[in-house]
């Protein structure tokens, strides 16, 4: 077969090119602003700055364009650019996992995508920007089916996409109602008032005075309910923006997603990769009754996924318990999680976590006091120095509350298959794995754990973890002769 | 942690192995020393009441922590421990804080054998034990001779059962 070259679209170059520019899009507007109020012309000196970043980003991915070539043939994709630097990167066809999708607001107006080709090496995977749609469907089809992973055509058996999964817009609402960005707001005003200086504050704090004198103390209800108010709408606008349209989709081989308003995601993962399932609900989203449920699979890419954590990969940001609850049926199809066999940790592992602890802060009041506070004449010290010892009863007593409350809620359960742990405290999270993946178990005791006869317990799986801390000795030994026999019935590496 | 394994039926490293955690150990208190010198002598600058006029916390915690890395090396010793069953590589160490960490067999990708300079005065190697989705290495088993880790690598990665497992 001939090699055949993979055509980006000449419309990524102005996509790219506003699509980078949005990166500097802070950074531009200040300096622009500062110019602004320095210069006799503002608007003129302000828009050519604008103009020749524009400009300078347009000449880098034009460069970038006719440099890049990206050729499939019947063994390997490989690109191929050289700019500044040089870079080849190859990649073997039956190596690679799966193909993503991405598409910001703007390549959503030019009918474009970003093409991910996964590897699951934990390595470099290789990007496309800049793909017509309707080409990178046909482009992920050759790929998968050269790669021998099945398509949508290779198991008729099983509908190529059957959806499980929608996430109404009230939940995505309430999802976003729940996080609160007023604080950030009023971090970010603070910034901008430092920005321009003490005028614009000082004209800003004359019409606040007038305000405030004649509303009295309603003016300051009314500010906080103002604040709390944006903070509400921008953070519930955030939500919406990214999980707009959440849906899930059983595929032949795994599960898929998509979702996004500004920029469209559609991302896929295979069943038997994933490693860990995790139920989340914070505080208010428990008063809510709605969970986010995302999984961790080997071997996907770090930062990568709908979580801030490696290898994550988000089912639902907001549904109820029983639509989160089925969909670790999905993952591991014997997972009942209502019969799970919970043990709690038993009281006596607060001493274990609470005297660190109270070392701990030992030393840092030390420090503060004794080191710091000497050499410094910040106000913050002198507080500390005139109240250290009902500063550090108070620290120490909220470290005991929080120490109880976390022993308390905390629960290990192992049935035969799956090992769970969970904490059902303000925040409840709940991670389940699959004992046939396991990696290694690790039991250590410190002497206080000796002391009160507990242990903890690593059970390390691809890429993620469960932990059980200070759970009891003859349990641990239990537990532990129990895993490895479990894993030992399932030979392989476990990934 | 006894209940958890045989420790009889465990394996010791070597002996020599003392002698290169015991040079090993020097850093710990050149770097805690080094880091008491600074403090010391921001505090010496700006204090006028500062009793002393010469060094004293550097060179106390200098000594404090040369004398705990060089005292517990061999109760260090004497806790390390391995074994190789036919289905799990056990691994014990610590003094204060205990470990044991069951590997089993079927998981472990690749092993490294590295020697260091210090390694390679006392003719000694370092197995570095790696399984799938794992940042970094999964343990490790310091004060193998070169036959040793040889035998051990061997037998893991081609997964025969071990010759002899004392």
């Amino acid at each position: 077969m001939n090699p055949q070259q993979i055509r980006i679209s000449p419309l990524s170059i102005l996509a790219n090119a506003v699509e980078g520019l949005r990166q500097f899009l802070a950074i531009g507007l200040l300096t622009f602003l500062n110019l602004s109020r320095k210069s006799e012309d503002p608007f003129g000196i302000g828009m050519y700055v604008l103009a020749g970043t524009l400009a300078l980003s347009i000449v880098v991915q034009v460069a970038a364009y006719f440099s890049l070539k990206i050729t499939l043939d019947e063994h390997s994709i490989e690109s191929y650019y050289r700019l500044i630097w040089s870079n080849r990167l190859v990649v073997p066809l039956e190596r690679i996992q799966e193909v993503h999708f991405t598409a910001s607001l703007l390549y959503q107006v030019f009918g474009l995508v970003k093409v991910r080709v996964e590897t699951g090496g934990g390595g470099k995977d290789l990007v496309m920007n800049g793909i017509s749609k309707a080409y990178a469907e046909t482009l992920r089809d050759q790929l998968l089916q050269r790669s021998g992973k099945p398509t949508a055509d290779a198991e008729p058996e099983e509908p190529a996409h059957q959806e499980v999964l929608t996430v109404p817009f009230r939940n995505l609402v309430l999802k976003g109602s729940l996080n609160n960005r007023a604080l950030i707001l009023i971090a970010g005003a603070l910034g901008v008032f430092a920005e321009f200086g003490l005028d614009v504050i000082r004209r800003y704090l004359t019409v606040i005075e007038v305000v405030a004198t004649r509303a009295g103390w309603m003016f300051g209800f009314v500010l906080a309910v103002a604040l709390m108010a944006i903070g509400w709408g921008s953070s519930i606008a955030l939500t919406v923006n990214s999980f707009w349209n959440f849906r899930l989709f059983r595929t032949s081989k795994g599960l898929s997603v998509q979702h996004g308003l500004s920029s469209r995601q559609e991302k896929s993962v295979r069943l038997n990769r994933v490693q860990q399932v995790v139920f989340l609900q914070g505080f208010l989203e428990r008063l809510a009754k709605i969970w986010s449920v995302t999984v961790v699979a080997a071997a996907m890419r770090f930062g990568e996924g709908d979580d801030s954590a490696g290898g994550a990969f988000m089912l639902t940001p907001a549904s109820g318990r029983p639509e989160a609850f089925s969909l670790a049926r999905l993952v591991f199809p014997r997972l009942d999680l209502d019969a799970l066999p919970w043990r709690k940790i038993r009281l006596v592992a607060f001493w274990p976590r609470f005297v660190p602890g109270v070392i701990t802060l030992t030393i840092m009041m030390t420090i503060l006091y004794g080191v710091l506070s000497p050499l410094t004449s910040l106000s913050g010290f002198n507080v500390i120095r005139a109240n250290v010892w009902p500063v550090f009863a108070g620290v120490l007593g909220l470290q005991a509350l929080l120490t109880f409350f976390l022993v308390r809620s905390s629960r290990y359960a192992f049935d035969g298959e799956h090992l769970a742990n969970a904490r059902f405290a303000l925040k409840t999270i709940m991670s389940v794995s699959q004992v046939s993946r396991l990696q290694s178990i690790t039991v250590s005791e410190s002497p206080l754990q000796r002391r009160f006869q507990l242990r903890s317990i690593n059970a390390a799986f691809p890429q993620c973890g469960i932990d059980i801390l200070d759970a009891d000795q003859s349990d641990s030994r239990r537990l532990c002769d129990e895993l490895l026999a479990e894993r030992h019935q399932h030979p392989g590496r476990g990934v | 942690m006894d209940d958890l394994v045989n420790v009889s039926q465990m394996r010791r490293v070597h002996p020599a192995v003392q002698k290169v955690w015991r040079i090993a150990g020097l850093s710990s208190p050149v770097m805690f020393g080094g880091l008491a010198a600074f403090m010391e002598f921001a505090i010496l600058r700006r204090i006028d009441s500062w009793p002393f006029r010469f060094p004293i916390i550097a060179p106390v915690v200098f000594l404090v922590a040369l004398f705990l890395t060089q005292a517990f090396v061999a109760r260090q010793y004497e806790a390390w421990r391995y074994q190789l069953t036919d289905k799990d590589l056990i691994i014990k160490w610590g003094v204060l804080w205990r470990t044991v960490r069951f590997i089993p067999r079927e998981a472990i990708q690749h092993l490294d054998i590295n020697q260091g300079p210090v390694d390679r005065r006392y003719d000694l190697v370092k197995v570095v034990i790696y399984t799938a989705g794992q940042i970094g290495s999964v343990g490790e088993i310091p004060g193998l001779t070169s036959a040793e880790a040889e035998e051990l690598r061997t037998t893991i990665l081609g997964l025969e059962p071990p010759t002899n497992s004392n």
